[in-house]
């Protein structure tokens, strides 16, 4: 037996534990390297999520459709993506407030509805577009040495989620965009709208909208998307993740799942990860590196905005003028001889003809006993004088000297004239203490005593002057040198229909009737003149009144406002807010300013009631005489230039960007016909046309007003609100429509 | 030529002066006129003794008096409660019954005469601010009696 020998045991048992150590440490090797990549695939997979997260709010985008230019950032860019699709979700809730609170007749609800409909075509595509997005995954450098040398890939769209419900949106609106019915739910987030009052008007902010929030507007119900500004996107649990697969209306995903696989090189198994996460508009960059020119100061990055309709606009339009009447002539009347010795009504004139309006020689006075009385004396020296001779004709030789003339009487009234029918007489007066010479005694004697004519009752009464007062005018104009109403070349003013109804009545009062000739056949005056407001002139445009006599809205009976002391135009050229004054009583103008106060803060929400009282306070005149149409009006626009948010909005004559050039979808086109507070009825007889003491005149023009169908003016403010559904946010027309005929006689 | 010339052009500067002072006299000429009749305005309605006063309810708004001493011209105006035809109507039977003439009544006047004087009364159914319904107008002329 071989003894066992000791030496050499040690060394295999080093061999085998140095063979499992090299077995362990292999295994431990690939151990930690299996382990290691799957980490390593982990955070690559996170990494490409977030930036999926991080792409996805500005870069799945779709085309903008029409009317959500204005809530493109940049303006122009054409397209839609989840940082502006919020601004879409506030126009459309204006254009559908506006509609849900508009009544009467009109397209608003239908044309609000295709807005909303708009809305959601974008939200769908932009969720689309969002699915899509998982080329931003590879464009990360995905490397996982440990685990693949060939790194990993996604091939598969994401998925998506709608997180957070309630979560901020990136608009807020000012309070007094609202209208009735309308609420907003705000998000409660820690984090309100950074510097909110340089946005809105100071004190109207509300917090962030919420998103994945119902919001129930005319029957519909629209949803913002959470994209949480002022936070950075973020990795979300795959449990949170899965369990918001919940969608909300139309509204776009926030939140995204994507997987990554790769071929682990030592067991040649497919590996991967998952990761899931969500947007967050982050405010990045300085002011205006959103890449927009446009609010540079105001918008920054656009990781915020405020509710708005920056394109909108509202229209406001005056009517062309009245033509002036041909001839019309503002001057001072009043010393007129229809104003002066024919009012008296003494005036009374004789003749020598027996047809006394053919006469050649004339007597007249103002007062109604001294002509007659004056005859009298002079046919009695005619009748004396030829008695003289007759007697003195017997005498032996003859006595061929004048006959005397008997004393005048005494105490005749007044002055009288005799003369030719167109001379001027003013040098040969008869009174008592001058009595007649013997030329005037043989005129005197002349006279048709039998047929006096008394002038001011033939004016007044008679349908005009007959007989010696007809004969006797020329005299009559020349001796007392004030002469009948004449006309001048007239004016070019700005005439309203009211104003047009006064100066036609006052031209004819000035004027030559051609069927009132003289007996030279020159036409002479009109002892009547007709008004037709209904046929003579096409509606006019509006200004307002003197607002010492009319300081608002124009009475039924409006004041006697005579010419020259209220020079014609009457209406002068007035402010947007005075006209809306002088038409709408005052609770019905309160609320046409408030509503388009309204729109104004719907376009720029900084806008206050100041500054829509500055831009109400715009002068708007008549358009130049034209037929009357909104085309042909003299026609302001309120809007913001450029639809810049950063600046306030304007009043101007040049078009608004977005023009459409049609009326607005509300109620109701012009003339409305179905809201009373939009109009305003005056009559104009015996105040405004035939006023008392017009032209300087006493009592009137004419004294008698046949008014069977009395003249009346009908002034509209109309205001015709629009959904905003094409940016047009409303129309305001003014015009004046004139009505009625009237008769006027009695030249005054 | 010299000579010529300045005669020419001296004849035509008067010829110029005297157009020039014919346009400016036929100017004047058609802008010249008497000073108007003087007229008082009244502050209260003043009564007439001679005509009957109206017995509806009347609210006096303004009246003037012709003051050229050729007579009493008086015109007031009023605003009544009556329409038209029921003033007119009014108005001719009461001046008739106070001795007064008729010489034309219209659906809107009544004019009466007497030896010494006329009257005329103009009544004007329009709308009126204060809501009577018509406007009465009356002219009054008495002739100042013979010295």
């Amino acid at each position: 037996m071989t003894p066992r020998r000791r030496k050499g045991a040690t060394l295999g048992l080093v061999a085998v534990c140095v063979l499992v150590l090299v077995v362990i440490g292999t295994a431990v090797y690939f151990l930690v390297k299996i382990l290691g990549g799957g980490r390593e695939i982990a955070n690559a997979t996170d990494a490409g999520a977030l930036n999926v997260a991080k792409h996805i709010i500005r870069d799945a985008r779709v085309d903008t459709l029409t009317p959500f230019q204005d809530c493109e950032y940049p303006l122009g860019c054409n397209y839609i993506n989840l940082l502006t699709y919020n601004r879409c979700v506030a126009k459309a809730i204006m254009i559908a407030g506006n509609a849900a609170n508009m009544t009467g007749p009109g397209d608003y609800k239908a044309h609000a509805n295709e807005v909303v409909d708009k809305l959601e075509a974008m939200g769908k595509g932009l969720a689309q577009k969002i699915k899509d997005s998982n080329l931003y995954f590879n464009d990360v450098n995905n490397s996982v040495h440990m685990a693949s040398l060939i790194g990993i890939k996604n091939t598969v769209p994401c998925n998506v989620a709608y997180m957070k419900a309630s979560g901020p949106t990136n608009i807020f609106f000012s309070g007094q965009q609202l209208l009735n019915g309308v609420t907003i739910p705000i998000s409660t987030t820690s984090l309100g709208p950074k510097n909110q009052n340089t946005y809105v008007a100071a004190g109207t902010g509300q917090g962030y909208m919420a998103g994945y929030a119902p919001i129930s507007v005319m029957g519909r119900t629209i949803y913002g998307v959470p994209v949480f500004p002022q936070q950075n996107p973020h990795l979300v649990s795959g449990f949170d993740f899965n369990s918001s697969a919940k969608t909300f209306g139309s509204a776009p995903p926030n939140a995204v799942e994507l997987g990554s696989q790769t071929t682990e090189m030592k067991t040649n198994m497919l590996t991967g990860a998952i990761a899931c996460a969500i947007v967050g508009a982050v405010e990045n960059g300085t002011p205006g590196s959103g890449g927009s020119n446009v609010g540079k100061s105001l918008l920054g990055s656009g990781f915020q905005f405020p509710a708005a309709s920056s394109f909108g606009y509202l229209e406001f339009g005056n009517f062309p003028a009245n033509q002036t009447p041909p001839g019309y002539d503002p001057k001072d009347y009043g010393d007129n001889i229809f104003n002066n010795e024919l009012m008296e009504a003494g005036f009374n004139a004789f003749g020598d003809n027996s047809a006394t309006q053919n006469s050649d020689y004339v007597t007249f006075s103002t007062n109604l006993i001294a002509p007659a009385l004056w005859i009298d004396y002079a046919k009695g020296v005619k009748s004396d004088q030829a008695k003289q001779i007759a007697d003195n004709m017997k005498k032996s030789p003859p006595d061929t000297s004048d006959p005397t003339i008997m004393a005048p009487p005494t105490g005749i009234p007044g002055i009288t004239y005799a003369g030719a029918y167109n001379a001027d007489l003013k040098s040969k007066p008869i009174s008592s203490s001058n009595p007649p010479d013997q030329a005037t005694i043989d005129i005197l004697a002349r006279m048709n005593q039998s047929k006096p004519e008394f002038c001011y009752a033939d004016l007044a009464f008679e349908g005009g002057l007959m007989g010696a007062c007809v004969a006797a005018l020329p005299a009559i104009q020349s001796t007392y040198s004030h002469k009948v109403p004449y006309l001048n070349q007239g004016g070019a003013q700005l005439f309203s229909q009211a104003d047009w109804a006064k100066a036609t009545l006052l031209t004819e009062f000035e004027g030559r009737n051609a069927r009132n000739l003289d007996r030279n056949g020159v036409p002479t005056y009109n002892n009547s003149a007709t008004v037709n407001l209904t046929s003579g002139a096409p509606s006019s445009g509006l200004g307002l009144y003197p607002a010492s006599l009319v300081p608002g809205q124009v009475p039924s009976t409006p004041p006697n406002m005579p010419t020259p002391d209220n020079p014609l135009p009457l209406q002068s050229p007035g402010s947007i807010k005075k006209l809306i004054q002088a038409v709408q009583s005052p609770g019905c103008a309160t609320d046409t300013i408030a509503a388009i106060a309204n729109r104004c803060k719907q376009i720029q929400p900084q806008t206050t009631d100041a500054d829509v009282d500055r831009l109400l306070d715009t002068t708007l005149s008549m358009s130049a005489p034209n037929s009357p149409k909104w085309d042909n009006a003299h026609k302001m626009y309120i809007y913001l230039p450029g639809g810049d948010l950063s600046a306030p909005l304007i009043i101007s004559e040049s078009p608004p960007p977005k023009l459409t050039g049609t009326a607005p979808d509300g109620c109701c086109s012009y003339p409305n016909t179905n809201n009373a507070c939009y109009t305003n009825t005056y009559f104009l007889d015996g105040s405004i046309v035939d006023s008392t003491n017009d032209q300087k005149v006493h009592m009137r023009p004419y004294l008698e007003i046949d008014s069977g169908n009395p003249l009346r003016c009908i002034d509209h403010a109309d205001w015709q609100p629009g959904s905003g559904a094409d940016n047009n946010f409303g129309r305001m027309t003014f015009s004046e429509i004139g009505l009625g005929q009237s008769t006027f006689t009695h030249i005054n | 030529m010299q000579f010529v010339n300045k005669t020419i052009v001296a004849a035509l500067a008067a010829t110029l002066t005297l157009q020039l002072a014919v346009t400016a006299q036929q100017y004047g000429q058609t802008k010249k006129s008497a000073p108007p009749i003087p007229v008082k305005q009244l502050s209260a309605p003043q009564m007439l003794p001679d005509v009957p006063q109206y017995t509806g309810q009347a609210r006096f708004m303004c009246g003037e008096k012709t003051d050229n001493h050729d007579g009493d011209s008086i015109r007031q105006t009023w605003h009544i409660r009556e329409g038209r035809a029921e003033a007119v109507g009014w108005y001719k039977t009461a001046l008739s019954n106070a001795g007064w003439k008729i010489a034309v009544a219209t659906k809107g006047t009544v004019t009466g005469s007497r030896s010494d004087g006329t009257i005329m009364v103009i009544v004007n159914e329009i709308p009126l601010a204060d809501h009577y319904k018509s406007e009465l107008m009356i002219q009054y002329y008495k002739a100042p009696p013979r010295q």
